[in-house]
């Protein structure tokens, strides 16, 4: 029986997709880091740091061997009673919650699809150029 | 601010929304959740007001993030949390995910959505 559907571009042209694919890659770290950045930001301007604890725990880290997945986060811990307290101040809705990873996402969410979508666009012009 | 404003007038006038509270629209709070109060209640908080679609040195759009925090003692708000999907999709709200929290005794649902508005 005959394949259904139309075949994928890295088929067709491996080094087309792994030319775009170093592209992406590249702007997904440098977005990702560009969150952790703001985070960090909003951390130093909502609370009065004593130990830095919160703002060291703000992570990057691929999700995967190609490095088409990157995980942000954070995952301060009290040590005491194992309570993950950037999720309380992330998330509670008294007055100890201060949000300040989402709202560095959604500051960067748009700029950084924007820019993949450039990355996909310079990938395949690199490509037709060389 | 309109998106806020917007916000509420689509909560208060949504009878499914309101029904389910503990105390009607006296249960919906602005930022910060009450030391003491009856469940469910809401909470509702802006997170973000970005400028978007520039042009000339220029943003045309307000881009608003606000959050929605679902605030029970026994976990059961997925009816309230679609009732006001439901109420803010048609306000002109876009639906931008759910996550879940628990602190003491308390179980809430938090929706977060955005709101575009012309300048």
């Amino acid at each position: 029986m005959a394949k259904r559907g139309y075949p994928k571009v890295s088929e067709w042209y491996p080094d087309l997709s792994a030319a775009i694919q170093e592209q992406v890659k590249k702007e997904l770290l440098a977005g990702a880091e560009r969150i952790k950045a703001t985070a960090e930001a909003n951390i130093n301007m909502q609370f009065r740091v004593i130990s830095g604890k919160l703002k060291a725990s703000v992570y990057t880290k691929k999700l995967s061997e190609s490095g088409m997945y990157i995980g942000i986060g954070a995952n301060a811990f009290n040590p005491k009673d194992g309570v993950n307290y950037a999720r309380v101040l992330e998330f509670s809705p008294h007055e100890h919650g201060h949000p300040f990873f989402m709202p560095a996402y959604y500051r960067h969410k748009d700029e950084i699809h924007e820019k993949i979508l450039e990355a996909i666009r310079k990938g395949a012009k690199n490509f037709n150029d060389s | 601010m309109i998106a806020e404003q917007t916000l509420i007038t689509a909560l208060t006038s949504s009878p499914s929304v309101i029904n389910a509270l503990a105390h009607g629209t006296k249960s919906i709070y602005k930022q910060t959740a009450p030391d003491t109060g009856s469940y469910p209640y809401l909470v509702v908080k802006t997170l973000n007001d970005d400028p978007k679609l520039y042009s000339d040195d220029r943003a045309y759009i307000h881009a608003t993030v606000i959050r929605i925090v679902i605030v029970t003692d026994n976990g059961v708000y997925d009816t309230l949390a679609t009732n006001i999907r439901i109420g803010l999709q048609a306000a002109g709200f876009t639906w931008s995910g759910d996550t879940f929290f628990e602190e003491l005794k308390e179980k809430d649902r938090i929706l977060e959505f955005i709101y575009e508005e012309k300048i």
